[in-house]
């Protein structure tokens, strides 16, 4: 799947008139690459992806899924979109903090069936957090979070990842272990992955750099 | 897919307000207990009040003109004339209009027993078959046949029992009796003679008038009446509804008389029916409140929810899987409600009837309009619920 942006802008932002490589643009999003989207806050990295995931529709121009316009989806359709098209890591999240670690990833995978649970634990301990499994997500640091919230986002086929600010809260080292994980499974995918940051820190040598 | 459902559940499960779902369930519960007893307690007395009149059809008015001083100095009988029976045949609560034929003629009714000496002057009407709901072959009367069947008020017997018989020496007689006696008639008219045999073979206290089969008084009207005048002064009308009020209202602004006597059971039930209608109307007002105390939870409940709600609907599970726990719970706990004020008021009923067999002659009627009545409201309020779910629900992902 492909995805193509033309003339783009959240209606809330459609007085500002500035053209930027998304917004009153046109630009298509290519199978097996990887976007970061770099921009300070306000300008809209979250209203994009909230856009390209169907949680937004206040905007003005078109957003095609190859030959789709996301507009025309049914609303309850996208539940099927998000089950195998699309996945997100939201910048909240959006965990469970009733639900430990096992738990709030099987909420994903067992919608999906898409990862065994011994490739889960594998990604749990890559990303160290296999002590902490049976802890309710409530009582994890964010950083701990956001790691959960990137596996659970990895249980599903997707043709496009979005992140939103995934590594606000990790240290580099920890930013970089996921962004070889993430970079793994878009391969197996053949996937497009939008990341969105603040900071102009690129956290891969292969990724396009987008700004709003 | 059970599995999947079960993670919803356990989330969903988490804010649901058990305590307003019970409060819901107990007045729901009230409520049905009202409408469904109401509906017990309309099939039970409709039964016992259309019982004792056996000989009839159930729905039926006789009306006449109000007799008025004019009318006695005019001499000028009170009478329909044919325009008025056809505007009356014309009002779409009557489905039947007819008059009531009066002999024409002379009639005696005397006895040739020792015992009882009676001789006494007669008149006779009569009313179309269908009305009456005697045994055909009983009931009806050809030319070769010189035996009368009559249907004489019941009040006649007591007027003998106990005003004529004490006072004359003559013995009382009961309706069972009374009806083994065979009496002559002597009937004569228009220059001619005829002796018949006559029987009472029932009572009532619906037409007050001596009642003989139609063909009889229509034959004998030629034979020996005297000119036919038409315009009859009684009208028989046929109804599907006594108790529909439009009749009444007809008749009193036409100024028409009803025959009291025969409105007594149709009054009794149009009471009936009204405070059966009225209690029921309150169970329905009760079980809507709950019904919308149900709605409100499960709005309270799902926008409580609504993060959570979305967030399961961002991770791809499907809308009608997110509203499954929500209707489940809706069906278990009407299924519980619906079928305990079922039982419920079906018990009191038995009780009911068990104790009101004491004094009269009920049986044990049919559950089987209640239960229709229990399924259609189960399959109401469980709809109501759904389409409500879904309204606040498809509002809470969108």
């Amino acid at each position: 799947m492909q995805i193509r942006c033309s003339n783009l802008i959240p209606i809330p932002m459609s007085d500002s008139q500035r053209e930027s490589d998304i917004w009153f643009s046109e630009h298509v999003f290519k199978p097996g690459n990887l976007y970061q989207i770099i921009a300070p806050s306000g300008t809209g990295k979250t209203s994009f992806v909230h856009i390209l995931f169907g949680i937004r529709k206040d905007y003005t121009g078109t957003v095609f899924f190859d030959e789709q316009n996301i507009a025309d989806i049914p609303l309850l359709e996208w539940s099927e979109i998000r089950k195998n098209k699309l996945s997100m890591v939201f910048q909240g999240l959006a965990l469970f903090p009733e639900l430990n670690i096992l738990e709030n990833i099987a909420l994903k995978n067992k919608l999906t069936q898409y990862k065994t649970s011994q490739q889960i634990e594998t990604l749990i301990s890559r990303l160290g957090l296999q002590s902490h499994v049976q802890k309710p997500a409530a009582i994890l640091s964010f950083g701990q979070q956001q790691r959960v919230a990137l596996i659970r986002a990895l249980c599903q086929p997707f043709a496009c990842l979005l992140l939103d600010e995934p590594f606000s809260h990790l240290d580099s080292a920890n930013a970089s272990l996921c962004m070889e994980i993430i970079e793994e499974e878009l391969q197996q995918r053949n996937a497009i992955g939008i990341l969105t940051s603040l900071e102009n820190k690129l956290y891969s040598n292969r990724q396009h750099v987008l700004n709003l | 897919m059970f599995s999947t459902y079960k993670e919803v559940w356990k989330i969903i499960k988490q804010s649901i307000q058990f305590l307003q779902i019970f409060a819901f369930s107990v007045s729901a519960f009230i409520g049905l207990f009202v409408i469904l007893f109401a509906l017990f307690c309309y099939v039970d007395f409709k039964e016992i009040t259309f019982r004792d009149s056996g000989i009839f059809k159930d729905e039926f008015v006789i009306i006449s003109k109000k007799v008025s001083t004019i009318n006695t100095i005019t001499q000028k009988p009170s009478r329909f004339t044919s325009q008025e029976i056809s505007k009356i045949s014309s009002q779409e609560f009557f489905t039947d209009v007819a008059p009531f034929q009066s002999s024409r003629f002379h009639i005696q009714l005397y006895t040739q027993n020792q015992h009882m000496p009676l001789r006494t002057d007669l008149f006779f009407e009569s009313v179309p078959d269908m009305y009456i709901n005697q045994d055909p072959t009983q009931w009806s009367w050809n030319e070769s046949q010189t035996f009368i069947p009559i249907i004489v008020p019941q009040n006649f017997l007591a007027l003998y029992n106990f005003g004529f018989a004490p006072s004359q020496g003559l013995p009382q007689l009961s309706e069972d009796i009374i009806s083994k006696i065979t009496f002559n008639v002597r009937v004569s008219g228009n220059g001619m003679r005829g002796e018949f045999t006559a029987r009472i073979v029932d009572f009532t206290d619906r037409i007050n008038t001596v009642l003989v089969p139609e063909s009889f008084l229509l034959w004998a009207n030629t034979q020996y009446g005297y000119e036919d005048k038409g315009n009859p002064s009684r009208i028989i009308l046929g109804t599907k509804n006594i108790a529909d009020s439009r009749i009444f209202e007809y008749i009193a602004q036409n100024n028409y008389q009803i025959n009291d006597e025969s409105l007594r059971n149709s009054k009794l039930s149009f009471y009936l029916k009204l405070t059966v209608t009225i209690v029921a109307i309150i169970g329905l007002v009760i079980t809507l409140l709950a019904v919308w105390l149900l709605i409100f939870s499960f709005y309270l409940i799902i926008e409580k929810n609504r993060s959570k709600i979305q967030n399961i609907w961002y991770l791809g599970y499907s809308f009608s899987s997110i509203m499954r726990p929500y209707n489940l719970i809706s069906i278990v706990a009407n299924s519980v409600i619906v079928i305990a004020a079922f039982l419920t008021s079906y018990g009191v009923n038995i009780y009911l009837i068990t104790f009101l067999q004491q004094f009269l002659p009920v049986s044990q009627v049919s559950a089987l309009i209640p239960l229709i009545a229990a399924v259609c409201l189960f399959c109401i309020i469980v709809f109501v619920n759904y389409i409500s779910i879904k309204r606040v629900l498809k509002s809470a992902i969108s």
